[in-house]
């Protein structure tokens, strides 16, 4: 028993996370299975690409042999949808061992998920869920995240995500649950950038004064692209080109602290990957001011 | 009130239709029941129309993604498709992953279909999809069942893209 507790420890502490210590990638983007062969035809397009991870757990052999492929020529970042890691009921097992058998075979820097929950009350809701700015949150949030440790000994990443409503009984702020979660986790911090803009517009506070409440010592990456207008509110539908008010919000960030990998998420209305190329090149330019 | 009464509670309202629809009629004696306090039905029910467009965005979502897969149900229905899918989601809360939903939606036409609808059309929609979910040998046991109305030729194309051709001359 003493020595299954110390090798659970020593994965623990593997997992934990130092960011000084995690590589400087560049920018990359979320892989969608249109841009596989212009990407392949000129891999130095992009320095690391993202996988969402849900698409190559338990994998056909076709994707096996895209991740494969995949692997060969880019760093790659599994991004995970579905640990639903603020479910007060727990971590689905299953899942959480296809996961790590992925990020077994990936080998990556770090992974990442997000601080919301996709599963409750024997509900698969489908979409990432917002926890409530509660100490009982945070503490779910721990006790979930330590299990994942003790299977997945790769640094995590938590993300920050948009909302619609606001979630019942919040004790704090949303900055502050952040900085909790991400102490009381020994996470690093994925930014999206994109979810902080819809988030200050369609709940009325202002973006940059977030900025400076977050812990950002522990920012690791960021995401981005562009935002639409739908009846008043402002949505991250993922079929935007990057626009100004998103950039302006990433330089904000690049002269408050350094930006180790900065990814470009379009899921929708994808156009031919070279038309993404001047977003990645706006934003390799603040990544790169965020080091000067 | 503990966190997963609320976090089931919320699941509740955003997939499942019916029992939104009676907690927003009766928020005291519907949200009591399901152990809500006071305080967090007042807060719930003030954020009624919030909760009301995500569960709509959250239907349109898993339409979306089951529309992909079934693509000649999409062409034959046309805007209909909406309705059917919109009324299938509103009462059965989401599958796993879009090839569980998409399964699970043909089911529910097989069984209550809100008008006639070739029966044919349903098979090769499903068979597509046991394709895709690794049940080939099933699949192509099914297709060989006399009296068939569709006739599938299947064949290993390049690497292990399978790929299906539908003759519906019966």
């Amino acid at each position: 028993v003493a020595a299954t507790a110390a090798a659970v420890a020593v994965v623990v502490a593997a997992a934990v996370i130092e960011v000084k210590d995690l590589p400087r990638l560049g920018v990359g983007c979320g892989f969608r299975p249109p841009f596989r062969s212009e990407l392949l035809l000129d891999p130095s397009a992009v320095d690391f690409l993202e996988i969402t991870a849900d698409h190559y757990l338990d994998a056909g052999p076709a994707k096996q042999r895209e991740l494969e492929a995949l692997a060969r020529h880019f760093v790659l970042i599994p991004h995970g949808l579905r640990l639903s890691l603020g479910s007060a009921e727990g971590i689905d097992e299953a899942y959480l061992r296809s996961l790590a058998r992925l990020i077994e075979t990936v080998d990556p820097p770090f992974w990442s998920e997000h601080i919301a929950y996709t599963r409750a009350g024997g509900f698969e809701i489908g979409h990432l869920t917002p926890l409530p700015w509660t100490h009982e949150a945070v503490e779910v949030l721990r006790r979930n995240v330590f299990r994942v440790r003790q299977i997945i000994d790769r640094p995590l990443i938590l993300e920050n995500i948009t909302y619609d409503f606001v979630p019942p009984n919040a004790e704090m702020n949303e900055a502050d649950f952040l900085n909790e979660v991400l102490e009381a986790t020994d996470t690093g911090l994925l930014l999206d950038v994109t979810n902080v803009f819809c988030n200050s517009r369609n709940h009325g506070f202002d973006p940059l004064d977030f900025l400076d409440r977050l812990r950002l010592d522990r920012l690791v990456q960021i995401h981005f692209v562009g935002v639409e207008e739908l009846n008043g509110r402002f949505v991250d539908s993922h079929a935007r080109p990057t626009g100004p008010e998103i950039f302006n919000l990433i330089d904000a960030l690049a002269e408050r602290t350094p930006i180790r990998a900065a990814t470009l998420e379009r899921d929708e209305e994808l156009p031919r990957f070279a038309e993404l190329r001047p977003e990645l090149e706006r934003a390799r330019a603040a990544v790169a001011r965020s080091w000067s | 009130m503990s966190l997963a009464v609320e976090q089931a509670t919320i699941a509740r309202i955003l997939v499942d239709g019916p029992w939104r629809r009676s907690f927003f009629a009766d928020p005291q004696i519907v949200g009591r029941a399901a152990g809500l306090d006071d305080g967090t039905i007042t807060q719930l029910v003030a954020q009624r129309g919030r909760f009301e467009k995500s569960a709509r965005a959250l239907v349109s979502k898993r339409r979306r993604a089951v529309g992909r897969l079934l693509s000649h149900f999409l062409s034959f229905f046309g805007s209909r498709f909406r309705n059917h899918f919109d009324a299938y989601a509103d009462s059965h809360p989401p599958a796993a992953d879009p090839l569980a939903e998409a399964v699970a939606f043909l089911a529910d036409l097989r069984a209550a279909p809100p008008h006639p609808i070739p029966v044919w059309l349903i098979n090769h929609e499903e068979d597509h999809l046991l394709i895709r979910t690794g049940r080939r040998r099933f699949a192509i046991r099914r297709l060989q069942q006399p009296n068939r109305r569709l006739l599938s030729i299947l064949w290993r194309g390049q690497g292990d893209q399978v790929r299906t051709f539908s003759l519906p001359w019966f």
